[in-house]
């Protein structure tokens, strides 16, 4: 079990980065227009950032809930697991934040947006590894 | 900028049918990797009618607040698809991107090559070729495949040795 109370408490907006240990598992919702055609991953696509400010989105699965919960409203999506280390190896930086939910966490990234893109590969291919951690029968 | 989605709709048939986008029957794309083709592929039709259900996404569409395919992205991805048919390729895998971009995916024997067409129109390619160790990504000006002609180029010909198997 991850000593989490000893990050979360007090990192925010990757103040403290490498406190979060890179075994933590990150949980990230995929919609089913983003799982690959093969069924046994999502698209590097389901990585982009948000449009706003590039960030994207996961939470910290030790601290999420369960993944019924996590997933609670969004009927049809999928869930992919990959840790933090998969994440920092790929490029991203992590922060947690205290907005949204519970063990909400955002990857940034400080690159080229063509490196970026390699990047989201990577994760996918990470993710691809571990399984879903929920899947559906439908994809798009 | 806001169009209905007949107007959309009518737009994107336009210019895939090619008669707004003027796209000739020969497609030329410079470099080593030039490729001359002379035919629509059959899988056209069917990455338009995707293509037009990304503008048809809800609000919020990935859970993550993406909004769905703006009318002056859909234009461009449709002109991209047309330059795309006349290349001989294989049919690729069209997904929408959450910053409201289209991307263009082949994995084909081999080479992978995913294409990203921006809201701006601009473009960033990722490419992998399995078989000889290359790997790079890049970034491309609006409308140009020119950087990414010898890359194409391999996505057809790793298309053809599968269909010959």
């Amino acid at each position: 079990m991850l000593d989490v109370k000893c990050w979360t408490s007090r990192v925010t907006q990757g103040d403290h980065p490498h406190e979060v240990p890179d075994n933590a598992k990150l949980w990230r919702r995929v919609s089913p227009i983003h799982v690959a055609s093969d069924g046994l991953g999502p698209s590097s696509a389901a990585f982009a950032g948000h449009s706003d400010d590039g960030k994207t989105s996961v939470c910290v699965a030790e601290i999420a809930g369960t993944p019924d919960e996590m997933m609670e409203g969004w009927d049809g999506h999928w869930l992919v697991q990959f840790t933090v280390g998969d994440a920092r190896s790929a490029g991203f930086g992590i922060e947690i934040t205290a907005g949204e939910y519970e063990g909400h966490a955002n990857l940034v990234w400080g690159g080229t947006r063509s490196a970026r893109k390699r990047a989201q590969q990577k994760l996918a291919e990470a993710c691809r590894r571990h399984g879903w951690i929920i899947r559906r029968e439908d994809h798009g | 900028m806001t169009a209905s989605v007949a107007e959309i709709h009518y737009f994107i048939g336009d210019t895939l049918s090619g008669r707004s986008s003027g796209v000739p029957a020969r497609t030329a794309a410079a470099g080593s990797g030039e490729l001359l083709v002379s035919q629509r592929p059959k899988w056209l039709e069917a990455a338009r009618t995707r293509l037009q259900t990304f503008t048809h996404l809800p609000q919020n569409w990935d859970s993550y607040g993406s909004q769905p395919l703006s009318w002056a992205t859909a234009r461009h991805a449709a002109q991209l698809l047309s330059q795309l048919g006349g290349f001989g390729l294989p049919a690729p895998r069209l997904v929408p991107t959450a910053q409201g971009g289209v991307q263009f995916e082949w994995d084909v024997g081999g080479i992978q090559l995913e294409l990203e067409l921006e809201p701006g129109g601009g473009m960033l390619a990722v490419f992998d070729d399995i078989h000889q160790g290359e790997s790079w990504d890049r970034e491309l000006p609006p409308r140009d495949l020119a950087p990414i002609s010898e890359a194409l180029s391999r996505v057809v010909s790793a298309g053809r040795q599968v269909l010959d198997v």
